[in-house]
C-alpha cells in the first residue's frame, strides 16, 4: 500500500459544514479556520452565566484587537486598551440590562487607533445602543468619538483657537472623511501623553 | 533526531496574525476525561464549548425523509483570562494551542505548547495520528497609485496575461503539495477580510506543514518533529516572500 500523503486527505476535501467557521475563505488542512476566527461576531448564548458573557465580550474586543493590530499597535496603547475593556466590561459593575460593547462597533474604534496612531489609547464608555465612546483629552481641548459600526462616527472637538474654545459637532460616514475633518486639529496634542 | 533548533531571525513587527501548534491523537479520551481535565484550567483560562451542527435524518411518511438537527459538544475552548492572546482548543482526540499577536517568536511558542500538551497528556506519550504547525501571517502591502502589486512581495500569486487582463478584485490560491515524502505542505494567499490600515492591501499568507504518517514514538521525537517542521514553515515563508516584502517587518 502507498503509504505516502495523498493531497485529497487534507486540504481539499470540504470540512464539515458545522466547523465552517467563514465558507467562503480557502480553508487549510485543518477542520477549524483558527481559534480566533469565531471572535468577529459573537452571540450571547443563553447557557452562560453573565460574568461568562462579560468574559466572551472582553475576549471578543481583545482578540479583535490583536488581529488587527498585529504588530502595528503600539504595546502600550494595546495594554492600556486592554485595560479599558476590563474596566468597562467589569462582572462586579455589572447590572441587568447593561449593553455589551458591539462587536463591529469596537472594530471601527481599533481602525481608527491604528491608522491616527495615537501615542497614548483613549478612556472608553458605552452608548445606549452599546457603541464605544472613546475620548482623549488634554488640557482644555478634548476629542470624542462615537464610533459606529462599517467605519461610521459620530464626534465632538472642543479645542482652544487663539484663546477662544471653538466647539464642533459632525458625523462622518468613513474613517477617511474622520481623518479629514479633524485636520485643522492636528495640533490639539489629545494623542500625546 | 537533533532537537538543535537554528537561532531563529527576530523581526521588529512579525506579520503573524495566529501560530499554531496541532496534535492529533490516535486514541481519543473518554470525553468525561476531557471535562475533567478541562476543569482544572478554570483559573486561567474561560472555557467555551465547541459544538457542532448533528443532522438526522429518518423516514416520514409526508415529506419522505425529515431532518432533526441538535447542537452537540465536541470540545472546548479556552481562552487565557490575562489578555486572549492564548487560544486552546481541545477535543477528545486533539490538542490545538494558538498564539495570537503580539508574537514572541517560536522558542516561547513551543515552550507554552509544551506546558499544556503535558497537561493534556498528563506527562504520558499517547500514540499520535497527525502532528502541524500553521503560521497565518497577514502582510498590509502598501498601495500605490490605489493598486498593491503583488509579484513585488510575495512570489506565490495568480499569473495571468500582462495585457488586456483586469485588475483583480478578488483571488485566492491555495498549494498543497508533499513534501520529505511524509508531510504535506499547504499554501493559502488571499485578500485578508480585515483590512485594518488604509492605503494598504491586506493579504493572508497562511503556511500550514503537517505529518501523519511515520510519526513520533515518544515526546523527544515530537518536540524535535515539531522543530523540523517548523523549519521547513520558515524556509518557505522565507522563499515566498521577496526582499522588500520582509523589510515590511524590520
Amino acid at each position: 500500500m502507498d503509504a505516502s500523503p495523498k493531497i485529497d486527505d487534507y486540504s481539499l476535501a470540504p470540512d464539515s459544514a458545522s466547523m465552517a467557521v467563514n465558507v467562503n475563505k480557502p480553508r487549510s488542512s485543518w477542520a477549524d479556520v483558527s481559534a480566533s476566527e469565531g471572535a468577529r461576531t459573537q452571540n450571547v448564548r443563553k447557557d452562560r452565566s453573565s460574568a461568562e458573557t462579560l468574559f466572551d465580550n472582553r475576549a471578543a474586543l481583545k482578540i479583535i484587537t490583536s488581529r488587527y493590530g498585529a504588530s502595528q499597535i503600539d504595546p502600550t496603547v494595546r495594554s492600556h486598551l486592554f485595560f479599558q475593556v476590563d474596566w468597562l466590561l467589569n462582572s462586579q459593575e455589572w447590572e441587568e440590562g447593561d449593553h455589551f460593547a458591539d462587536v463591529e462597533s469596537f472594530k471601527t474604534l481599533v481602525r481608527f487607533i491604528l491608522n491616527s496612531n495615537p501615542h497614548q489609547s483613549p478612556g472608553l464608555g458605552l452608548s445606549d445602543a452599546g457603541n464605544l465612546l472613546a475620548h482623549w483629552i488634554k488640557g482644555a481641548n478634548r476629542l470624542v468619538l462615537e464610533c459606529l459600526p462599517n467605519d461610521r462616527f459620530k464626534w465632538l472637538v472642543s479645542c482652544i483657537f487663539d484663546g477662544d474654545m471653538e466647539r464642533v459637532a459632525g458625523e462622518s460616514p468613513s474613517l477617511v472623511r474622520l481623518l479629514e475633518s479633524l485636520k485643522p486639529y492636528n495640533n490639539a496634542g489629545w494623542f500625546k501623553p | 533526531m537533533s532537537s538543535q533548533v537554528a537561532k531563529p531571525k527576530i523581526y521588529k513587527r512579525p506579520p503573524v496574525i495566529e501560530a499554531v501548534i496541532d496534535v492529533r491523537f490516535a486514541n481519543p479520551l473518554d470525553p468525561r476525561q476531557l471535562d475533567k481535565l478541562v476543569s482544572k484550567q478554570k483559573s486561567n483560562f474561560t472555557i467555551q464549548p465547541i459544538e457542532e451542527v448533528e443532522v438526522k435524518l429518518s423516514p416520514n411518511e409526508k415529506a419522505g425523509m425529515k431532518a432533526e438537527t441538535n447542537m452537540i459538544s465536541v470540545g472546548y475552548k479556552l481562552i487565557n483570562n490575562a489578555d486572549s492572546s492564548i487560544i486552546i482548543q481541545v477535543k477528545p482526540g486533539a490538542i490545538s494551542f494558538s498564539r495570537l499577536p503580539p508574537y514572541e517568536g517560536w522558542l516561547n511558542l513551543v515552550a507554552e505548547f509544551k506546558k499544556y500538551y503535558a497537561w493534556f497528556t498528563d506527562k504520558k506519550f499517547k500514540s499520535l495520528s497527525r502532528i502541524g504547525v500553521r503560521y497565518i501571517n497577514r502582510i498590509d502591502i502598501p498601495r500605490v497609485d490605489g493598486k498593491i502589486e503583488l509579484e513585488d512581495y510575495i512570489k506565490i500569486y495568480p499569473k495571468v496575461p500582462k495585457i488586456d487582463f483586469p485588475d483583480f478584485s478578488k483571488f485566492s490560491l491555495q498549494t498543497a503539495s508533499v513534501m520529505d515524502g511524509n508531510r504535506m505542505l499547504i499554501v493559502n494567499v488571499h485578500p485578508a477580510i480585515e483590512q485594518p490600515l488604509l492605503n494598504h492591501g491586506s493579504i493572508i499568507f497562511d503556511l500550514d506543514v503537517a505529518q501523519s504518517i511515520n510519526l513520533p514514538e515518544n515526546n523527544s521525537q515530537l518536540y524535535a518533529a515539531l522543530d523540523e517542521i517548523r523549519e521547513k514553515k520558515n524556509f518557505f515563508f522565507k522563499s515566498l516572500l521577496t526582499a522588500k516584502c520582509k523589510r515590511l517587518f524590520n
